[in-house]
């Protein structure tokens, strides 16, 4: 929770995780990535890892995803034996900013984290996580520490 | 009969914080009629006020999508789990 909202919450995750996302990204240009956040919350939000999910958005992949609920309902699944969560998502945005789109926003679901990641021409990816807690708020942006724990 | 409800992150507000809460219920309807009991509020998350699945949730009856059994009509017995699973799209 920020304070007075001024301090950004925060998303913490190792380096390997960050880098796959950025792989991900990379390898699906010119087409949208997408993959699932498993992690837990204690005093911050942690990401212990990700898995990739298919974009079922075939027909318009280069600018919309959609993740399979049977695929996020069994990752669910093994994360809970895991004793760990869904806790958000990342996709990319292939040559647009890491912000959340107008569809991004419409879409959304309160509570989770999106992780957004920018792909200029294929090569450049940059990284940055969005959330928002009730249904009439706009998304806030939280701030992605990379360390390893 | 009392069925394992397992509860998505954007509900949990509505669960106290529980990510897992007991029901009961024949089938799919009276489960969620009953959460509705001991949880206000969940029930218009999940269904349209006639009572059909929202399109952008899904109910899955431990491994099947409910849309592809008798959908709010799925029986339900003792050890089955069911999870509420929210849609996740968005895009540019």
């Amino acid at each position: 929770m920020s304070f007075l909202g001024i301090f950004k919450s925060s998303i913490i995750m190792p380096r390997g995780v960050y880098e796959e996302i950025i792989n991900h990204a990379r390898e699906s240009y010119p087409e949208e990535c997408c993959g699932v956040l498993i992690g837990a919350t204690y005093k911050d939000k942690r990401v212990f890892e990700v898995q990739r999910a298919k974009n079922t958005n075939t027909e318009r992949a280069r600018d919309r995803y959609i993740i399979d609920p049977r695929e996020l309902n069994f990752i669910d699944k093994v994360a809970r034996t895991q004793g760990l969560d869904v806790i958000g998502f990342y996709h990319s945005h292939p040559d647009h900013p890491d912000k959340p789109s107008q569809t991004d926003r419409e879409l959304g679901q309160p509570g989770y984290s999106y992780i957004i990641a920018s792909v200029k021409k294929g090569k450049d990816v940059s990284l940055r996580s969005w959330i928002f807690e009730e249904a009439d708020e706009p998304f806030k942006e939280e701030k992605i520490k990379v360390g390893n724990y | 009969m009392a069925i394992k409800i397992r509860i998505p992150t954007p509900l949990r507000k509505l669960t106290n914080g529980a990510d897992e809460v007991m029901a009961e219920g024949g089938n799919i309807t009276e489960v969620i009629e009953d959460l509705e009991k001991n949880y206000p509020g969940l029930k218009e998350r999940i269904c349209e006020s006639d009572g059909k699945l929202r399109r952008f949730v899904n109910i899955y009856l431990n491994d099947e999508d409910i849309r592809f059994k008798k959908n709010m009509e799925t029986e339900l017995k003792d050890s089955d789990e069911v999870s509420i699973i929210p849609a996740i799209a968005g895009g540019l």
